[in-house]
């Protein structure tokens, strides 16, 4: 019963090399492992019965159990930035349009989503690229001004271009929250701020919640707004696979006359 | 069992033993038979787990060491935990897992002194086990990794104890395996092959009784050099 240790060995090796790379596609598989498309095919959805990888059309992805057995030698921002990423992904819904920032952990979103017909709005060349060839939907890359590495410029062409998505969802990381506001990762491009006015609902990405810097210009909360975090102490409650990624709900205190709520998701 | 893999090394090289598998409760029958087919009486619970008692034994012999598990949160696992804790024994990675009870080994003696066990590993806390944080940084201090061959009863966990054995090895550090296997583990899909993996990756082997012969035969049909270097056969008891 069960299978011969040539095929268990070639698992494990399909379970790494996804884990590493964070999609790989299905022939890529065959010609690393020397076999035909039809054993990498048996074998990933072996690898997705025991909940290690998700099929996606031509090729395989980490599930989001991935954490539990993430690559020892993964830095923790890369290993932070994918839990995010997946945390982010497992909230959408089918035909959502969903604006990203250049962000790490906003760029892996592609990567993890699995819900049909999505569409993502991005404003850099890198972002573009990994989403196009890692999700099934569209990917609308904004335009304007671009640096010579490919990272926009502040330029209104990019907030003119954005009016024309009807955003359901921006995804922005940020670098500091505080009661008084939070302030942005991403420093590239003007048209944060106008996706975060126009989407329904803002995901505010962040790795820790303790981080301040002096000086850093605030934005104000808004009720769309929801922060997701995860830190070191967190990823513990995140790996259980289960598949169960929200561990807890903290509701933030409001602040005063706005009349609002900000929920905090532990990842 | 002679710490025969601290040969090559001085007394003042420090030393870390990291396991991973199961912790489980184990309740005994208090009288002799053959399964647990009629209601009976039952003593326990007792701590346990191969892995848990190994490395238990570890601490107790006053050696830096660690486990990396998963438990319920509930009065079995916190029974584990606590009795592990107070031998020596780094907690740090072992998950209390929402949802799941801490897994269990009800044990029978036969009068041939054999035993039939009763388990529930494969569905309980023990599912979660894997390389979470806490785990990786337990792993990175590791310089010996003890393979337990029950610990072997899922894919994701025996992708598990690869990878931790592969990361220990990149840090210089040595691996041994026992196999300890037991009837009512032959039919888990994958043992077989994991065992197999196993006995190639290890550098002191440590089988025991009818599981000595499985390895032999192993070893004849796969013409296996010595890869292994070490290998300790021990009584079954």
């Amino acid at each position: 019963m069960g299978v011969n240790s040539a095929t268990l060995k070639r698992r494990l090796g399909i379970v790494d090399a996804v884990r590493r790379a964070g999609f790989v596609r299905t022939e890529a598989l065959a010609d690393q492992f020397s076999v035909s498309m039809v054993t990498i095919r048996s074998d990933l959805a072996y690898l997705q019965s025991q909940n290690l990888v998700i099929r996606t059309n031509g090729g395989a992805q980490p599930a989001y159990g991935y954490a539990v057995n993430a690559p020892l030698d993964e830095s923790p921002t890369l290993s932070e930035a994918r839990a995010l990423a997946r945390a982010v992904a497992f909230r959408l819904q089918p035909g959502q349009c969903v604006f990203l920032d250049n962000s790490l952990a906003a760029s892996f979103v592609p990567v993890h989503a699995t819900v049909a017909n999505l569409r993502f709005v991005v404003n850099s060349f890198e972002t573009y690229h990994l989403a196009s060839r890692c999700c099934d939907g569209a990917v609308s890359l904004l335009g304007g001004e671009y640096d010579r590495l490919g990272y926009p410029l502040v330029s209104p062409a990019a907030s003119h271009a954005l009016s024309f998505y009807d955003l359901d969802l921006a995804v922005i990381s940020v670098s500091q929250i505080s009661k008084a506001g939070f302030s942005l990762l991403d420093q590239t491009g003007n048209c944060l701020e106008a996706a975060i006015e126009r989407a329904r609902q803002v995901f505010l990405l962040t790795d820790r919640l303790d981080r301040t810097e002096a000086d850093a210009p605030l934005l104000e909360w808004r009720n769309t707004m929801s922060v997701l975090h995860g830190g070191s102490h967190l990823m513990v409650r995140c790996c259980a696979r289960t598949g169960a990624l929200l561990a807890g709900i903290q509701q933030a205190p409001n602040k005063g006359g706005a009349g609002f709520c900000c929920f905090s998701f532990l990842i | 069992m002679a710490s025969s893999f601290l040969m090559d090394q001085t007394a003042d090289t420090p030393r870390c033993i990291v396991t991973i598998g199961e912790i489980v409760v184990e309740i005994m029958a208090e009288t002799q038979g053959v399964g647990f087919l009629e209601p009976l009486a039952l003593r326990g619970p007792y701590p346990s787990g191969a892995p848990a008692i190994f490395i238990d034994q570890v601490a107790k012999l006053g050696g830096d060491c660690g486990m990396i598990s998963a438990v319920g949160h509930d009065d079995f696992g916190t029974l584990n935990i606590e009795r592990l804790k107070r031998d020596g024994v780094d907690v740090s990675a072992i998950l209390r897992a929402d949802s799941y009870s801490t897994g269990s080994a009800f044990v029978r003696y036969r009068p041939d002194g054999s035993r039939d066990f009763v388990y529930n590993i494969r569905h309980s806390a023990c599912a979660q086990i894997g390389l979470h944080e806490a785990a990786r940084t337990l792993l990175k201090r590791a310089t010996h990794f003890h393979v337990m061959g029950s610990s072997l009863f899922s894919f994701p966990i025996i992708d598990a104890v690869t990878t931790a054995v592969h990361q220990v090895k990149a840090q210089g550090g040595t691996i041994s395996f026992d196999p300890n296997i037991r009837k009512e583990m032959l039919d888990i899909p994958d043992m077989r092959a994991a065992l197999e993996l196993m006995l190639q990756e290890c550098d002191i082997f440590l089988p025991v009784g009818q599981s000595c012969c499985c390895s032999a035969r192993v070893r004849r049909r796969k013409r296996l050099s010595a890869k292994s270097s070490i290998w300790v056969c021990r009584k079954s008891y």
